[in-house]
């Protein structure tokens, strides 16, 4: 099983690699922005995947945050922080 | 596993040499918040957690948003602002190959190190002190305990950025103009609402696991103020003009947290910081949350730039 | 039987993956490549969360794994429905000058 997760990581990282071509030619920001959403999916099953395989839950704890943080990039990428006065 | 390593390390070099390279500053700015990601995953496979949950909360996460807020900013100032290239072509490749190889070198040299590490190094010490410590987590122990001397300046260093950012200060909030007319998703206050205290509870559970597993302060107050980030962005929380009695509180709890139990217990222990075995884990739980609640408020004002925040009127 | 389970949960999840970054490459425009992320991405994390649980064997794990699922597909759903909003805007800027 060790073996059979191990190959699972290297798959997803070689996927992840390859989805950083969508970074590279673009053409506009929200192609750019959506490549960084799905390294970040990706980097998510990456962690969940280590965290069975190195025995560490806290690599669950640093998914979970990824998870927050993607939602929140979005927002930045599209919204100004605002003021009243 | 070593396959996968020699995967990060080539892709981590990679985008890191690309986030120097890149030809404009919106591409820079994607490319390092991608790089974040692997690094929390190079942590992880040097064994260190702690750093994986920070490079998450600050280096991938608080970091990218902010520099993305900072680009809209310039693009609302006028768009050749934010496309103006840094450096020429020839300098960008420099600096990405000088990074290279400083990067091999250092590389090389912490190789050299690991193979020749002797028992009673200061680590060993520490390992073998934990007893004493108050916490199980041997990160915690030697940030609040064993080095507090240092954890207590850097929370002064904080604070001294923080005044130093807000003196010379160019707020990341500004007035709502046309600009902002079709970003006004029905979405945004959905996702206010469902994640800020989720993200609020998950800062809260990082300070507390610190004291047994990977976590901590620093961490839990990161994720914190991403919950604040989040309400400036959502519009719930709007820039103050005044830093009022509650939030200057807020801003120093930690320090004087930190320095009051290190200077009350001293006719006890007889040193300053010394902390009786009996008293040892709440002080810890204590210190560690007035720590947390500093740098998370630190860290948004940080954010936001600006001297104050209050809630937005209904 | 439990890994072998795991593992064809784990493997079908990749094939997702797969399909999400091909789509992410191979398809025209903006508006389809979101489908590749939100559709494709997220139920190849949810196969492959569903297999580690499976492994990991603890409550805590298991209800961990499923509460990142659970707010990953919520996350994704918010964040393209925003970039897209946002994509639409940027070219109806640049129709009318």
């Amino acid at each position: 099983m060790t073996l059979f997760l191990t190959a699972t990581t290297v798959v997803l990282l070689g996927l992840f690699a390859l989805g950083l071509v969508r970074i590279y030619i673009g053409p506009t920001r929200a192609d750019r922005i959506l490549a960084v959403q799905l390294s970040g999916t990706t980097t998510v099953a990456i962690l969940i995947v280590l965290s069975a395989l190195m025995d560490m839950t806290a690599l669950l704890h640093a998914a979970l945050l990824f998870v927050l943080f993607a939602a929140l990039i979005a927002v930045a990428f599209i919204r100004h922080p605002q003021s009243e006065d | 596993m070593s396959v996968f390593d020699g995967l990060l390390a080539l892709v981590v070099s990679a985008l890191a040499w690309r986030c120097v390279t890149a030809p404009d500053l919106y591409r820079s700015i994607v490319l390092f918040i991608v790089t974040g990601l692997m690094l929390a995953l190079a942590w992880v496979r040097l064994d260190a957690p702690d750093l994986a949950l920070a490079e998450a909360g600050i280096g991938a996460g608080l970091l990218g948003i902010l520099l993305l807020s900072t680009w809209r900013v310039l693009i609302h100032a006028g768009p050749e602002q934010a496309d103006r290239p840094g450096a020429s072509t020839r300098v960008r490749w420099l600096a990405g190959a000088g990074s290279g190889l400083l990067g091999v070198l250092v590389a090389v040299a912490l190789y050299q190190v690991q193979t020749a590490i002797d028992a009673d190094r200061a680590g060993t010490l520490a390992l073998e002190g934990l007893g004493a410590a108050g916490v199980d987590q041997p990160v915690t122990a030697v940030l609040l305990n064993f080095r507090s001397y240092d954890t207590l300046l850097e929370m002064g260093v904080l604070l001294m950025a923080l005044i130093g950012a807000l003196l010379l200060r160019s707020p990341l909030i500004h007035r709502p103009g046309d600009d902002d007319a079709g970003t006004d998703s029905p979405l945004i206050p959905v996702l206010v609402t469902v994640f800020v205290p989720l993200v609020i509870l998950m800062g809260t559970f990082l300070v507390w696991a610190g004291a047994y597993m990977p976590g901590g302060a620093f961490q839990g107050g990161a994720v914190m103020a991403g919950a604040g980030v989040m309400l400036v962005l959502g519009g719930r929380l709007h820039s103050a003009a005044q830093l009022g009695l509650l939030m200057r509180t807020l801003l120093i709890l930690g320090v004087t947290v930190f320095t009051a139990a290190g200077l009350l217990l001293m006719p006890a222990e007889g040193a300053f910081m010394a902390y009786p075995q009996a008293l040892v884990t709440p002080l810890m739980v204590l210190i560690e949350f007035s720590l947390a609640i500093s740098i998370a408020l630190t860290l948004l004002l940080l954010f936001t730039g600006t001297t104050g925040l209050r809630r937005a009127d209904p | 039987m439990l890994d072998w389970l795991a593992a064809a949960l784990i493997g079908s999840g990749l094939v997702f993956f797969l399909a999400g970054t091909v789509g992410l490459l191979r398809f025209p425009d903006v508006y389809t490549r979101l489908h590749a992320l939100t559709k494709a991405d997220n139920t190849g994390l949810g196969l492959l969360a569903a297999g580690v649980a499976l492994l990991s064997g603890t409550w805590q794990a298991i209800l961990l794994i499923a509460l990142i699922w659970f707010l990953a597909v919520t996350a994704a759903s918010i964040a393209c429905h925003l970039v897209a909003r946002h994509h639409l805007r940027d070219e109806r800027e640049d129709d009318t000058p």
